[in-house]
């Protein structure tokens, strides 16, 4: 058995080794390519094409239809291998491509992600991964089924996967529809379906035993991609290839800048034309019809003029597309007008209404008036709250629950989950270094450019989307202010390696680490509702004699199914949807954490406590929501004023704060006054406690 | 306990796994209770002092800012990593129990028949 296990070791070892060489190699050549001139679609297409390829191929050689291998990988993953596998299925799109942004935006605001996609492993090693492993059987519902018996806990779980994971699984083709049009020119949908065409062909052949493996392999190509850029960036700034040692000296560089920025004349100036704007776009709200023809003859008028003075084709470039986008029909000028005075109000306040970098809570101050204390304890208390929310959030998602069922024994489980948390944090550990040195290569170096000489891939990227990027000359003075610039926070780690100076194959490089972040969380997530389907409601309740071989091809043609319902889905681009991302951890901590948790550590719960637990739980949590979700709000006509419909002044993302509790509470009282578990329950729950002799 | 007193009774197989499980869990809930109140008390306390903390600082950063961008983070892992430790030394004790509880019946009944042949 033992040398078996490092048979298969070095194999694997071998094998990723390989992987990685060939990975070098393509972004050598790569490197190489550009150097010689190689068209740019064509890297991003080669980097594309090479790495789908090298996932679909894994795929491949991991297909079966065996029930173990198809379900949970053969139950023969090495804890490393494992803790690799589930850091690629943790970290999504947003996790790469998102974070860094938000870092760079909101300062130590974003932190609460960082702390919450960390520290929830905690829980997931203390409360719940080496006894699920114990209990040793498919998914996270299964669980739930054979603890609590009866066909509702079951299902209940099973429902509230299926919605979690679909949510999360449309985002993340969305993510792939943007990286591939963007890395090589194909439309968005196309995009997506090419992506979708790597996912399937691991999902659909091999099960977990492929979605496992190519894993792996993803995460190597994501890490790598991340890492590159940063310690890149970190020599050319401070001469230190250990940026997360030593990015400190930035910190404080960006602080100092910070505080030139609030007092800058120029930019003060710009602050007070945005609020003028502002001011200007309420008012032509009044009368759009009107406003429309003055904007458009003002427009005209003014390349008329730029023609006359014979200004830089740049600059007259710049006016023609302008007038080329302006809204055509009434409806889309008080859309225009309206994204024109939320975004001037929002833009209109210093360092363009970012956080400074470091302060924690600087939308407060302890020691201002009472307004500003009130602002500095909300924003604390939001923290914690969202914090605390995304770790049982974590705790609970099924797709990275049901990767500790891969390893072969429960104390490997802990292990990996171990394992899990080391190849996550290096990603968390990159993402505010990141966001710091993109920053100050903001702020000392693009702030204060002329306007006309701006780098190249400002305008690259404010053709393809201008809300992620572009500027306008507010004060008119032609040089590039803090406060004329818009650069969103998706496009941070994207355009990190241009905004630094890198050549272009490290933006691609970027782009494919991305990628493989989006694809494999959806690999997993397609899983888990295809098993949650075929495996938890169609075994267990339409058909239980169904065999073992029927069963995986349910999940297949689920798999299938549900790929292209949610690729569909993101084609319609629901932009909407993002914003319920954050909502699925607070769902998925309501309906799972107190029924999983107390399950293994409470004898007394029962199933009709869980029942009750999950079922308030998630009703708590579905209501705060409405009330205080400004978009679900909108949709459900809630008039009350956010003052009287929070608790606490707690933000809807982080409803699951009092979801949890609630679920717990309903859970004790429920079990309570109603029959103790069977025999039968108390055994699961000893099996699932004591590890079994041949264990070690 | 009463196995222990007086009365000379030796415990049987049964009584020892028992024992052996009742001290695992309680190892084991002693364990997590620790390491979770250790956990949920720099959740608490870092982020409710860490704009107090930034007027301290460590390598350029403000302490606040690098708690919670790098040293929470590594403290999670600490974490899990003594909570992997503990275990699998409480786990492979308690399996070690099991077996010399395995062997028990066949002591005991030696221990028994040792009495015996003292008796005459």
């Amino acid at each position: 058995m033992r040398s078996d296990d490092g048979v298969l070791q070095r194999r694997l070892g071998l094998r990723y080794g390989l992987f990685l060489i060939g990975f070098g190699a393509l972004i050598g050549l790569m490197a190489l390519a550009e150097h010689l001139g190689m068209q740019r679609s064509w890297i991003g297409a080669a980097f594309l094409v090479l790495t789908v390829a090298a996932y679909a191929g894994i795929g491949f050689l991991c297909r079966t239809s065996n029930e173990v291998d198809y379900f949970v990988a053969g139950r023969r993953v090495p804890a490393v291998y494992n803790g690799l596998a589930t850091a690629a299925d943790w970290m999504s799109a947003a996790s790469f491509l998102g974070t860094a942004g938000v870092l760079y935006l909101q300062g130590f605001a974003g932190l609460a992600y960082i702390l919450g996609w960390t520290g929830g492993f905690c829980l997931v090693a203390f409360l719940l991964a080496p006894y699920l492993r114990r209990f040793g059987q498919y998914t996270v519902p299964d669980f739930l089924g054979a603890r609590y018996g009866g066909k509702l806990p079951r299902l209940l779980g099973a429902a509230s996967a299926v919605a979690v994971s679909f949510v999360y699984v449309t985002v993340q083709i969305y993510g792939v529809g943007l990286i591939t049009s963007h890395l090589t020119g194909f439309g968005f949908e196309l995009g997506i379906f090419v992506g979708l065409g790597g996912v399937l062909v691991c999902s659909f052949l091999g099960g977990m035993r492929a979605v496992t493996w190519t894993q792996v392999a993803q995460y190597l190509v994501l890490i790598v991609a991340y890492l590159v850029p940063l310690v890149w960036l970190s020599v050319k700034q401070t001469g230190s290839p250990l940026p997360l040692a030593t990015y400190g000296a930035q910190v404080q560089r960006i602080a100092q800048r910070e505080v030139e920025l609030r007092t800058d004349p120029a930019e003060l100036e710009v602050v007070m034309r945005l609020k003028e704007r502002a001011a200007v776009a309420n008012h032509k709200l009044a009368d759009v019809a009107s406003a429309m023809a003055t904007d458009d003859a003002q427009l005209q008028q003014r390349i008329a003029q730029l023609r006359a003075e014979n200004a830089p084709l740049a600059r007259i470039q710049r006016a023609e597309r302008e007038y080329a986008q302006r809204p055509r029909t009434e409806q889309q000028a008080v859309l225009a007008y309206q994204r024109e005075r939320d975004s001037s109000t929002a833009r209109a306040q210093p360092l363009a209404g970012m956080a400074p970098q470091t302060l924690p809570f600087a939308t407060g101050d302890p020691n201002g008036d009472t307004a500003a204390q009130k602002r500095f304890d909300s924003a604390r208390i939001n923290f914690i709250a969202l914090m605390l929310c995304l770790m049982m959030g974590t705790a609970a998602l099924p797709h990275v629950l049901t990767r500790y069922y891969t390893t072969p024994s429960p104390s490997l489980a802990r292990r990996s989950v171990a394992w899990s948390l080391l190849f996550i944090i290096l990603l968390y550990l990159a993402a505010p270094a990141l966001a710091v040195l993109v920053k100050y290569e903001v702020l000392q170096n693009l702030v204060g450019m002329p306007i006309d000489h701006l780098p190249q891939w400002v305008s690259r990227w404010s053709r393809l989307d201008p809300n992620l990027v572009s500027v306008r000359d507010v004060n008119s003075d032609g040089v590039l202010q803090l406060g004329e610039l818009l650069l969103g926070g998706d496009v941070i780690v994207l355009a990190a390696p241009e905004i630094g100076g890198l050549p272009y194959w490290v933006t691609c490089l970027v782009a494919a680490g991305g990628l493989a972040a989006a694809l494999s969380t959806a690999d997993g997530l397609l899983l888990t509702i295809a098993n949650a389907l075929s495996h938890d409601v169609y075994f267990r309740d339409i058909n239980p004699r169904a065999s073992a071989a029927s069963r995986v091809i349910a999940s297949k043609v689920l798999v299938m199914v549900i790929a292209l319902v949610a690729a569909v889905i993101a084609a319609l681009r629901i932009t909407d949807i993002l914003q319920f991302v954050s909502a699925a951890f607070s769902m998925a901590a309501a309906a799972f954490f107190p029924a999983l948790v107390m399950g293994i550590f409470w004898r007394r719960a029962n199933g009709p406590g869980a029942v009750a637990g999950m079922i308030s739980g998630l009703v708590v949590c579905g209501w705060y929501m409405a009330m205080n979700q400004p978009l679900l709000r909108v949709w459900l006509g809630v008039t009350q004023p956010l003052a009287q419909t929070q608790w606490f002044g707690i933000d809807a993302v982080a409803a699951g704060v009092f979801g949890v509790p609630v679920g717990v509470v309903a859970m004790v009282i429920v079990s309570l006054l109603t029959r103790p578990p069977s025999d039968e329950q108390h055994r699961l729950i000893d099996r699932m406690r004591f590890p079994q002799p041949d264990e070690f | 306990m009463r196995g222990h007193g007086n009365d000379c009774r030796v415990p049987d197989n049964g009584e020892m796994e028992i024992a052996a499980r009742r001290a695992l869990w309680s190892r084991t809930r002693s364990v997590t209770l620790l390491l979770l109140s250790t956990w949920m008390f720099i959740n608490l306390t870092v982020p409710w002092l860490a704009r107090d903390l930034s007027n301290l600082h460590v390598a350029g950063f403000p302490l606040g800012y690098w708690l919670a961008a790098e040293g929470m983070l590594l403290v999670y892992l600490v974490l899990i990593v003594v909570y992997v430790i503990a275990m699998e030394r409480a786990e492979s004790l308690y399996v070690q129990q099991l077996r010399v509880a395995a062997e028990a019946p066949v002591e005991a009944s030696r221990a028994e028949s040792a009495v015996h042949a003292a008796s005459p």
